[in-house]
């Protein structure tokens, strides 16, 4: 399952996807009405709270972020990283524990 | 079972001034770096898109490899090779080294393939279906065959004297789980259904091709489009075989 998650929090997001999208796109493609599904954008808070209710969300057991690759590693760093704290665990996601050292 | 993240990168590259990737080696190292980073943040998996004639990843394998050698504990796939460009031994051989290379962290997603610039660009690649197969039965069809190779099945007589002997010979070299961990990439609710039929992961993407809004129901390879579901065995929740 794939989705487009944007939480904004800085001037640069706002400036790149300050737009609110947090509705299914729908297109043409293929010859035919295609759905895209969702892209996110918003504070993290209220974009953790609606992905809480994206029943596909829920029924997966792993989703994948689609990243701006364009945008360089360290915003898409970034973006993971607000994702990992404020985003994911409103989902039931928590962080895979750290290895402990000599392990 | 617990939630998994990852992230999935198309690998888009050009000359626009805010671009940070220029190049095709911008987009490829800048996607193992973000691999790094990714592990580093606890996230669970990297992902990459397959296109191909676009300036957007296509080749996998060495890109897998690569995360491979530079990461230690994430996931490892593609979302997703279309069978149609594959050489289903080929591939085969080409997915053992990267897993074999990475320890096992492969999770491939695959599929008939998606729209795409090329007008039947497999062809060009020399795989155009044989009479009495469409596209999309082709690509099924090789992923049998696909499915065979990497399960260390025979798939090839031994040469005995220049005749074929009753031998048969697996493509080598073998990654031991490989199998359990391949993805059937669906964009309607038919294919989602024959996923489950085989007992294949599903992956789901933002795409459906059919104007449908997303259903849940409690029928679970019926759940059509609506979950990528690892263990999409007909009947059952239970997680299938890689963990």
């Amino acid at each position: 399952m794939s989705r487009s998650v944007i939480p904004i929090t800085t001037d640069l997001d706002r400036q790149l996807f300050g737009r609110d999208a947090n509705e299914d796109q729908v297109g043409w493609l293929d010859g035919a009405i295609s759905r895209f599904g969702r892209t996110y954008s918003g504070e993290p808070d209220r974009i953790a709270a609606e992905l809480a209710q994206d029943a596909a969300v829920a029924a997966a057991d792993t989703l994948l972020l689609t990243v701006p690759n364009q945008l360089g590693v360290d915003y898409n760093a970034r973006l993971l990283g607000t994702i990992v704290a404020h985003v994911a665990p409103a989902i039931g996601w928590s962080p895979t524990p750290p290895v402990p050292a000599g392990a | 079972m617990r939630k998994r993240i990852g992230f999935l990168s198309f690998g888009h590259w050009q000359r626009a001034e805010w671009s940070q990737t220029r190049t095709a080696q911008d987009a490829l190292a800048q996607t193992v770096e973000l691999a790094v980073a990714a592990e580093e943040l606890g996230v669970d998996g990297a992902f990459v898109r397959v296109h191909h004639f676009a300036r957007q990843l296509s080749a996998p394998f060495p890109l897998l490899a690569a995360i491979g050698v530079r990461t230690s504990r994430i996931e490892i796939g593609t979302g997703v090779i279309d069978l149609r460009y594959e050489n289903p031994l080929y591939m085969a051989e080409d997915a053992a080294v990267a897993d074999l290379l990475g320890g096992g962290r492969l999770q491939l997603g695959v599929s008939r393939g998606s729209p795409e610039p090329a007008y039947r660009g497999f062809d060009a690649f020399g795989y155009a279906a044989p009479d009495g197969l469409d596209d999309a039965g082709f690509a099924r069809a090789k992923l049998e065959i696909f499915m065979a190779a990497i399960s260390g099945a025979g798939v090839v007589h031994a040469d005995v004297g220049g005749l074929p002997g009753a031998a048969m010979l697996p493509v080598q070299p073998q990654s031991p789980g490989l199998a359990e961990r391949i993805w059937w990439g669906s964009g309607s609710r038919d294919t989602a259904k024959w996923v489950g039929e085989i007992g294949l992961n599903m992956m789901s993407s933002t795409l459906l091709l059919e104007d449908t809004r997303f259903r849940s129901t409690s029928c679970r390879p019926s759940r059509s489009g609506s979950s990528a579901t690892r263990g999409a065995t007909p009947g059952t929740n239970a997680s299938r075989g890689s963990r």
